[in-house]
């Protein structure tokens, strides 16, 4: 695969392209092209051994990451046949297709199609079809026969070497070194001195090949619960066809979410590109809703605030929209107190956090905090519910008759220059942002101990609301006192109209 | 603190706004223009600006879409200091933009929306900024549905815009008590109004009653220099 890669990018010649990387102290061949392996070149032969050979050879760093990441997109392409793939590091995609064969005219079409694609992609594949993830591993690189029918597994596996069964390189040594070639030997053999000898992994992995034991597949990616999906025989390029697709979608899924009472909470609209690139395009919304025409309006704003617009390339050829998840909805959508209003307001807060981020569009929640800046928490407002704490803020603040809060508070407190009365006087006059202010009148102060609990914690400040003789209005504080520290700092925290 | 409970407001009927005491209607459904005289005033023309806004929203939603710049600079709404100024922490949508095209973007659609009933647009003035029609957009997207949108500028501007009423809003020495300042007053200055007379007043701010009182000192309208027009009472336009 790392060689496929690399030849990709560039013009092919008919010099052999190897990879190499680091193996212990030596320089290896990690991975070989076809011209390569028909010199005479072999993995885990020494670089400098291969130049001998072929001094005219191309060699390339291996590059793990890379190599990893093209896995990752491809088995994200093979989620066209089917949701359930998983990679196979370090060149292999684990598809699940049972139920979704027949989508593609059975299991050999659906392989020879996959292969025909792959192939086209450039890259040289080899697919197994078989009823255990084991099995079909084994047929994939080591059978003659691409598909293994289901019962026959023994009698396909029974003449492929050791290394089909997915064991470690020095088991497979220490298995040939006492007689054992092909997996046929070990299968009748009394499996207590195998064990005792080779370990309990040998038999596990025999097993499972043989479908003796349950070996689950597990998923890259979540499988969605409501998917639907649009292939298209001539590849769409327009975004208008994308959202006008998108809306089909949804208003498949709709029916399907209606009978089981649920609705769209976050979905993501996946589209394959005939050149094998597939995008995904998430949005989420504050309510579960149902409406295809809102998703429709989503996915406008999503793609309008795409950081690079949507590249078509040459098409997209298949259009999937999955319901990551999925919430109780109630049959009509009655909100809770002003009907009307809040369905409105919620789909706006959807149409800017899907064009802003979620994050920026955001509401107030109260904390049970008496440190000031963590009063009152920001929340994304797709997020808050009905507890945002106001009510218990109000019960507290007219229980201890709380003093006046300023309007705007600074992300942090700016330090100041103050001149203060000794020990906790307010400061007379301070220098904030460069500009001297001579203060008419003060309140304070109000102590607000600092979280002495925990240990980052600094602190206690006394706050103060002071007026200089412009009017301007300010919440500064002192953190620390006089009698503990011999210079406390002032800061500057919020701003009153 | 004393409590801003609902139920304290007015009905909105026979409720002429905050700004009576001036002799001034705010007209919901347009688009309001209100500056800070100067950098040091933003916080004084916020609240000015919050408290026409709550009691234009009444008991629908209220924006505040700023630049994220704004909020760097001035600070972000303060959940607890905001009641004094009528709004209720729970019908504050915040959004963050990263610049002036993004902002009127969001008005617009916030404005256009029936269960907003009053949009801020905090805007870092630049000379370049705001233009005619950009904000006649805006004025138009109000009159839609009836939510009320404010311009909210660090500095007085020139540049023509589409607003219903402008103001210029600085701070103002309160009238000072034992333990402390009084309740917040403004220096405000209408500079223009499509429906009737300019002037100046010093504002105090009543939180009780959610309504501004023309300050104690002075009961008569002060003519202040640093308007960008002269003081005039006639009606005009």
């Amino acid at each position: 695969m790392a060689t496929d890669r690399i030849a990709r990018r560039q013009a092919s010649d008919a010099r052999p392209l190897v990879v190499c990387g680091k193996r212990g102290n030596a320089e290896e061949l990690v991975a070989i092209d076809a011209t390569a392996e028909q010199r005479g070149l072999r993995i885990a032969m020494t670089l400098a051994q291969a130049r001998a050979m072929h001094p005219e050879l191309v060699a390339v760093e291996e590059d793990a990451a890379a190599d990893a990441h093209l896995l990752e997109k491809i088995a994200d392409w093979c989620r066209r046949y089917t949701p359930l793939t998983a990679l196979d590091p370090p060149d292999g995609v684990l598809l699940d297709i049972a139920g979704c064969a027949h989508l593609f005219g059975g299991e050999a079409a659906l392989a020879e199609d996959l292969a025909a694609r792959v192939a086209g992609f450039g890259f040289a594949v080899r697919v197994g079809v078989a009823d255990t993830i084991g099995a079909a591993w084994a047929a994939a690189r080591f059978s003659p026969m691409a598909s293994i029918t289901p019962g026959a597994e023994r009698e396909a596996l029974a003449p492929l070497p050791l290394k089909a069964l997915r064991i470690a390189e020095e088991t497979a040594a220490d298995l040939r070194r006492v007689g054992f070639k092909r997996i046929g030997d070990l299968i009748d053999m009394a499996r207590a001195p195998l064990a005792a000898r080779f370990g309990e992994a040998l038999l596990r992995q025999l097993d499972r090949a043989l479908g003796l034991e349950r070996e689950p597949l597990q998923p890259r990616l979540p499988v969605a619960p409501y998917v639907a999906e649009q292939p298209f025989p001539e590849p769409i390029t327009r975004e208008e066809d994308v959202l006008a697709v998108a809306e089909r979608l949804a208003h498949r899924l709709s029916a399907m979410l209606e009978r089981r009472g649920e609705g769209m909470r976050r979905i993501e609209l996946e589209l394959f590109r005939t050149d094998g690139q597939v995008s995904h395009i998430a949005t989420s919304m504050s309510r579960p809703i149902r409406d295809a025409h809102a998703v429709r309006a989503l996915f406008n704003e999503r793609l309008a605030a795409l950081a690079d617009p949507l590249d078509p390339g040459f098409g997209f050829d298949l259009a999937r929209l999955n319901v990551i998840a999925a919430e109780p909805c109630p049959p009509q959508q009655t909100a809770l107190d002003q009907s009307h209003d809040d369905g409105e307001l919620d789909r706006l807060v959807d149409r800017l956090s899907a064009r802003l981020g979620a994050r920026r569009v955001t509401q107030l929640n109260a904390q049970d905090s008496h440190i000031p800046e963590l009063a009152a928490m920001n929340v994304p407002a797709q997020a808050v519910g009905a507890a945002h704490g106001w009510p218990a803020f109000r019960c507290f603040r007219d229980a201890v008759a709380l003093s006046p809060r300023p309007l705007r508070l600074l992300t942090r407190p700016e330090p100041i220059e103050a001149i203060a009365s000794v020990p906790d006087g307010p400061p007379l006059r301070f220098r904030w942002r460069r500009a001297l202010h001579e203060v008419a009148s003060a309140e304070g102060p109000e102590r607000i101990e600092s979280a002495w609990w925990s240990d980052d914690a600094g602190p206690a400040r006394d706050y103060f609301r002071v007026e200089d003789g412009a009017g301007h209005r300010f919440w500064i504080f002192r953190a620390g006192l006089y009698r503990d520290t011999v210079t406390p700092s002032w800061f500057l925290h919020g701003l009153f109209a | 603190m004393e409590a801003a409970h609902p139920s304290l407001a007015p009905a909105r009927d026979s409720d002429t706004g905050p700004l009576r005491c001036c002799g001034c209607v705010l007209v919901p459904g347009a688009l309001h223009e209100v500056a800070a005289r100067s950098e040091s005033a933003s916080a004084a023309a916020s609240g000015f600006v919050l408290a026409l806004a709550a009691w234009a929203a009444g008991p629908r939603a209220t924006l505040w879409i700023a630049e994220e710049m704004a909020l760097a600079e001035n600070g972000a709404l303060y959940g607890p200091g905001l009641e004094s100024f009528g709004l209720q922490p729970e019908h504050l949508i915040r959004v963050a933009v990263a610049h002036e095209r993004e902002a009127l973007w969001a008005m617009e659609e916030a404005l256009r929306c029936r269960g907003v009933g009053a949009v801020i647009g905090e805007i870092r003035g630049t000379d370049r900024g705001i233009g005619l029609t950009a904000s006649r957009r805006l004025a138009l997207a109000a009159g839609h549905d009836g939510a009320t949108a404010f311009l909210l500028r660090a500095s007085p501007s020139d540049a023509p815009v589409a607003a219903a009423t402008r103001w210029i809003v600085g701070a103002a020495p309160s009238a000072a008590k034992a333990h402390g300042p009084g309740p917040p007053r403004l220096a405000v200055h209408l500079t223009r109004n499509r429906r009737g007379s300019q002037g100046s007043w010093v504002l105090e701010w009543n939180s009780v009653e959610q309504r501004f009182d023309l300050a104690a000192a002075d009961r008569q309208p002060v003519a202040e220099a640093d308007g960008d027009r002269p003081h005039r009472t006639a009606a005009s336009v």
